[in-house]
Order: structure tokens, then C-alpha cells, then sequence
């Protein structure tokens, strides 16, 4: 293919640059505000720029007086036993759903894709009821309990377990390999970037979770980092625009964090498997 | 969507739930003892528990737990905790949205002598009050009042208008001084634009529903003239379908952009935090809602606390509210977090009665009109709200937006 006109390189990359300009102005916005007081914020016309970059009282508050070091470490909590238990049982079970033959095998994979179907709010009270008879209420352990597997956790590695050649595993079996073997030692070596998407989108949804930990909790010592966000930002008679800033700087922060760390299997899991 | 769905699982939950009924027995002076559940939304919940210090020394036996919920999801949360039986004690309830809960049948009465009813405003009292039995005791109390800049006013030779009539001179003359929409309208705020109607719908002699709550009324034609009335301040220029939005309200009222807006007491202290009280102090004023044929009525805001009757210790609940209610109390929680207290007696602390801002907020509250009291208000508010738009779009009359609503209204019926 010949290389494109360098006129038309230029404009393209123009367009993208305008476009990625776009599309971050939001983002600016939110980090320049999370050094702003109040008072800038509301001002009119508001100024682009903070005073005073040097102003990181709404951050110090949020640490200091708004107990985000809790809500934080609960949040790296839920969402860390979350990743390990839905890779974990998600590759297990997509390893089972794919690649062995058992009664019933395809009811159980309908059952996976009709709780993928549910909407999670028509699960609430039944999930809150049976969370209070195993007397969890105000645990973390309650928080992770329902997303500890999830279907669409499930639903991928079972797809990607598809594409391993049935030959390797019975090479294994015949070799003398046990059941478990052959998954810790073939099986789990082959789907490593299906495991890292199944991960990403657990930390993703884990991380960001809203309404179950709110209701699960009963105190605010159980508290997550969204739900603490949304209490802290509140103000007298108005919302606190510099709080509410500065807390979306913090929850998006390890996100970004693992997104530098992570960027192929980010691409590979959205291009993948077609979602986000 | 949402809220259907949980009041839906809550039904089903709690049908074969046996209801105890507690032998109303009087709350006494002594001690509150054991553990106190408080819920609460919002930033009252961050102020609370340090201004309960006296309460809690008074109080020495009783460990107050105050958890703060965030104010959009109070309902979700309290909803599922009512189904599943993991109340707290003592709830804050908000006039707006509280329909839906009270609605299950969750609170407790409120004990015979506790407090004199009296002492409220009675608009605001009322707002807990089903079929003759109040579920709540008033907190504080809000209500709209005209808020106008004083200064361009002044300069125009304009007073604050006292009528409908006279709100459009004023709009006017202010129009001729080079303010392009001198009167600000919530357009495309949903049920806050029906809350807004209410106002001018009391104000000419209706009301969306009938007086014992028992039927919609909202294409009534004094509700149609209502609507008309306030599309035509859009019609004839007097203010924009397109802002300001909520968040806008402050930088246009400073510019100068709009000069005049039906809001409640806040917009005194967001003005405050943007310009500083001097700005505030030279250049903003407030009186009653013009006033339409009727008579001048606001739009009522409110909140309650309340007690579960599957609350632990509502012994010590009751006794918080008692606390909170005293007028004392209701005046150091002004200062403290800027809450205008709901007993009138209150009112005559020189820190709230000396303001003159707050004179016509004084005024206001003593007819301020609460929005209907049914737990399908949300749907029908917010419908309503959204409709309104094809009126100040002029895409549709007010009659026929009015009769569309009051369909959709007795579609969704009373839901209690």
C-alpha cells in the first residue's frame, strides 16, 4: 500500500489531536477544579485555571476529615477479593463449560447467559434479604459475595477456553496428568490475556460499584470509595464542588494507574470481546 | 424504574409480615439509655454528630450512631432496609420525596404529647400528617421567595411586584433597561418545574389534587390559566426556555443576565460564597411570590425526622426528636448549618429575625403550599415537569399538556 500523502497524515492527526482535545477538556476541567474553593467554582464568569495550584485543601480535607483513607482501603479490599475470586472462578468454570463433557453442560452455560440477562436492580432485595439471614449485614464480605462470580466473567473465559486445542489437554490426560494439573499447569498458562480482561472489567465494575455497597453497609465504616464520594461531596444547602472534584481525582487515580500498567489487555478485552 | 421495582419486592416482602403494633406509651424526661441508629442524607449528616454534644451530655448512657447516606439513594437504601428488617432508629425525611416511604407504612406515630403541634408551621407540620395521624416531627422549613437584584431595581425605579400583573411591568421596564430575560424559569427540570407550578397553579385557586388527596385534578381550569400564565412570561420575552440551568443561576443573577427568580433561602448563601456578603448585602432583595388572583403562595419544602416502628430504641428516638424540635435547638442548628428552623417561636431570635432577607421567608411559610402528598408524585411530578417544556416551547397549549398529564396521572393513580 503506498504511503499516504503527508498533507493528509497531517490533516488526519489535526482531527485526532482536536478530537482527543474534546474528548479530555472534561477531564481538565474536573483535575483543575479539585483546586479550586468553593468560591471559584461558583464565580462567574468561572475561570479555566485554579488560583492557586498550591491548594490542595480539598484534598486534605477529604483525607483528614471525610475518612477517604477508610473508604479507600476498603475499596482496594472489595475490589482486589473480587478480581481473585472471578478469575478464579470464572476460568475454572469457562475451563468446565468448554472443554468438559458433562450432564448438563448446556443448561448450566444457559443458566450463565440468562443471569447475564437479569437486570442486577430486580436482584436487590432478594440479595439484601438472603445477605441479612446470613447475618453479613455492614460486612465487606457482603459487598463482594454477589460479584464474586460473575457471569460475564464466565461468559468470556468460557469463549476464550474454546480457541485451546481439546488435542493439548488430552495429550496431558494421556500423559497421566490429573484434572486439576492440567488446568493450574496447560490450561491456565494458554488464556493468561483472557484472565487479565476478565480482571480488568471486575476492577473496573468492582471498583465503581455504587448502590450495593451503599445498602449493604450500615455504618460508615464500611463505607467504599463511590459511596463515600457521594456523601462527602455534599455541602451545606449545595454541593461542595472542590470536595466532590478532588474525590473523583482520587477513585479515578488507581484506575488510571492500572490503565498505564495494563493498556494492551485494556485494548484486547474491549476489542475482544466487544465489551466494556 | 427503580424505586417500582423495590416497592414492588417490598410489597411481596412484608404481605406476610404480621404488623406489631406497639402500645402508644408516653415518652418521658428521664435519660435516654442503650444505642441510637440515626440516618441521614446530605452534609447534615458530617455536622450532626458534633452538635449533638449536649444532647449527648444530657444523655450519658446512650451511644448516638449517626450514619450519613448520600441524599439521591436515601430512598433505595431505606426501602431495602425496611423489606429486610435493618432500620435504624431515627430517619430525616424530605417533604419532596418522603410519599414513597410513608407509603409503606414503615414509621412510627407520633406519641401522644411529645411536642404541641402548634408550635409549627402548620403547612410544614402537616407534611407528616396521613388521615389525621402525624408520622414525623418538622425539622426545618423552606419556601420560595422572589429574589430580585436590588441595585438594577433601584436604578430602574422598580419596587418588587406584588401581582402577576405587575411581574410582567416589571419584566418589562427591566427589559427596557437592556436585561435580556429579566425573570428566571426552571425549563427542563422535571419535577422542580411541577413543584414551580404548584405555586402558580395555588395562586389562582387550584391545585393538582383534590383537597383529601383522593383524586388528581391537574386540567382543572384555574391549573390550564395557571400554565398559560407562566408560558406567556416565556411567549412574551420575559424569560428564556433555555436557562438558567440550575448551575447557572448564580453567574446569570451576578451578571445581571436575569434579575429576578422564584428560589428558596439558599440562593442567599450561594450568592454569599460567590461574591461575598457585601455584594449580597447592596445588591440583593426579596419579597413574597407575586401574587395571582388567590393570592401569593409558595412552593413548601420541608423536612421531617421520623422514627421506625421497627426501630430498636425508639424510646431514645423519640426523645432526639423531641430535642431537635425545641426551639432552642432549631435556632443553634441555624447557625450551625444554616437550616431554617420549622417552630415559628424560633423565629424571633435576633440571628434569623434580624435579616431582612428572610422577612418575606417568614411571611411565605405561614401559606406555603406543599406538593400532594401520594406516593406517585414522583412519576406524575416528573412527567408533569417534562410536559411543561412543550408549553414553554410553544410546541403545545397548556390545556392539552394539562389534560395529557391528568390521563397519565390517573393511569399511575395515588399509589398509597
Amino acid at each position: 500500500m503506498d504511503k499516504p500523502h503527508p498533507v493528509v497524515t497531517a490533516v488526519l492527526y489535526g482531527l485526532l489531536t482536536l478530537g482527543a482535545l474534546i474528548a479530555l477538556l472534561p477531564f481538565a476541567w474536573v483535575l483543575f477544579g479539585a483546586f479550586k474553593t468553593q468560591a471559584e467554582i461558583m464565580s462567574a464568569p468561572g475561570a479555566w485555571l485554579p488560583q492557586n495550584f498550591g491548594n490542595v485543601s480539598n484534598f486534605i480535607a477529604l483525607f483528614a476529615e471525610r475518612m477517604f483513607g477508610r473508604y479507600m482501603l476498603n475499596s482496594l479490599i472489595v475490589s482486589s477479593a473480587t478480581v481473585v475470586t472471578n478469575v478464579l472462578f470464572a476460568t475454572m468454570a469457562g475451563y468446565a463449560l468448554a472443554k468438559l463433557e458433562f450432564p448438563g453442560h448446556k443448561l448450566v452455560f444457559a443458566c450463565v447467559l440468562t443471569a447475564m440477562m437479569v437486570p442486577y436492580i430486580a436482584l436487590f432485595v432478594p440479595q439484601f434479604f438472603i445477605i441479612v439471614q446470613m447475618g453479613l449485614v455492614n460486612t465487606l464480605t457482603a459487598i463482594v459475595l454477589p460479584m464474586a462470580v460473575m457471569p460475564i466473567g464466565v461468559f468470556i473465559m468460557r469463549q476464550f477456553a474454546d480457541s485451546v486445542p481439546t488435542e493439548l489437554l488430552e495429550a496431558a490426560r494421556i500423559d497421566g496428568a490429573g484434572e486439576f494439573a492440567i488446568f493450574f499447569k496447560i490450561f491456565l498458562p494458554l488464556v493468561g490475556p483472557a484472565m487479565a480482561t476478565v480482571a480488568i472489567i471486575t476492577f473496573l465494575n468492582s471498583w465503581n460499584y455504587f448502590l450495593w455497597p451503599l445498602i449493604v453497609a450500615q455504618n460508615q465504616d464500611t463505607y467504599t470509595l463511590p459511596v463515600g464520594l457521594a456523601v462527602a461531596s455534599q455541602g451545606a444547602k449545595s454541593t461542595d464542588y472542590g470536595l466532590l472534584l478532588a474525590g473523583a481525582i482520587v477513585v479515578l487515580l488507581p484506575v488510571l494507574i492500572l490503565f498505564l500498567f495494563l493498556q494492551k489487555y485494556f485494548v484486547q478485552g474491549i476489542a475482544g470481546t466487544g465489551i466494556k | 424504574m427503580k424505586h417500582l421495582m423495590i416497592a414492588a419486592a417490598l410489597l411481596a416482602a412484608t404481605a406476610y409480615a404480621t404488623p406489631f403494633a406497639f402500645a402508644q406509651s408516653p415518652i418521658d424526661d428521664t435519660p435516654a439509655t442503650g444505642t441510637l441508629q440515626v440516618w441521614i442524607g446530605g452534609a447534615e449528616g458530617e455536622k450532626l454528630p458534633a452538635f449533638l454534644a449536649d444532647f449527648k451530655a444530657a444523655n450519658p448512657g446512650l451511644d448516638v450512631q449517626v450514619t450519613q447516606i448520600p441524599s439521591d439513594q436515601f430512598d433505595t437504601k431505606l426501602l431495602t432496609a425496611i423489606a429486610a428488617g435493618t432500620v435504624p432508629d431515627l430517619v430525616r425525611l424530605y417533604s419532596q420525596s418522603q410519599s414513597g416511604l410513608l407509603a409503606t407504612g414503615a414509621f412510627a406515630e407520633v406519641p401522644a404529647g411529645l411536642v404541641d403541634p402548634e408550635s409549627f408551621f402548620t403547612n410544614t407540620y402537616n407534611t407528616t400528617v396521613k388521615g389525621g395521624v402525624a408520622y414525623g416531627l418538622p425539622w426545618d422549613a423552606y419556601a420560595t421567595i422572589f429574589q430580585y437584584r436590588k441595585d438594577l431595581a433601584d436604578k430602574a425605579g422598580l419596587e418588587a411586584p406584588k401581582t402577576w400583573d405587575e411581574l410582567k411591568t416589571f419584566a418589562a421596564a427591566m427589559k427596557e433597561q437592556g436585561v435580556e430575560w429579566p425573570i428566571s424559569l426552571d425549563v427542563g427540570y422535571d419535577i422542580y418545574n411541577a413543584q414551580g407550578l404548584n405555586e402558580y397553579v395555588h395562586q389562582n385557586g387550584g391545585s393538582f389534587i383534590n383537597a383529601d388527596q383522593t383524586a388528581w385534578t391537574i386540567n382543572s381550569p384555574e391549573n390550564v390559566a395557571a400554565l398559560e400564565y407562566w408560558g406567556s412570561l416565556i411567549s412574551e420575552g420575559f424569560a428564556s426556555p433555555d436557562g438558567p440551568k440550575f448551575l447557572d443561576t448564580v453567574p446569570w443573577f451576578t451578571s445581571g443576565q436575569i434579575v429576578a427568580k422564584d428560589n428558596g433561602p439558599w440562593l442567599e448563601q450561594w450568592l454569599v460564597d460567590a461574591n461575598g456578603a457585601d455584594w449580597v448585602k447592596s445588591n440583593l432583595a426579596t419579597a413574597p411570590v407575586p401574587a395571582g388572583p388567590d393570592g401569593s403562595f409558595s412552593a413548601l419544602g420541608s423536612g421531617s425526622v421520623a422514627v421506625l416502628k421497627d426501630a430498636k430504641n425508639p424510646d431514645a428516638a423519640w426523645k432526639l426528636a423531641r430535642y431537635l424540635t425545641e426551639p432552642a435547638t432549631q435556632i443553634a442548628w441555624y447557625k450551625t448549618f444554616g437550616a431554617l428552623p420549622a417552630v415559628k417561636a424560633a423565629w424571633d431570635d435576633p440571628s434569623i429575625a434580624s435579616n431582612p432577607l428572610l422577612d418575606a421567608e417568614r411571611e411565605a411559610l405561614q401559606t406555603a403550599v406543599d406538593i400532594p402528598q401520594v406516593a406517585t408524585w414522583p412519576q406524575v411530578g416528573t412527567y408533569l415537569g417534562q410536559q411543561m417544556e412543550l408549553v414553554a416551547r410553544g410546541q403545545a397549549s397548556a390545556k392539552d399538556v394539562l389534560d395529557d398529564v391528568q390521563s397519565f396521572a390517573e393511569g399511575a393513580g395515588l399509589g398509597n
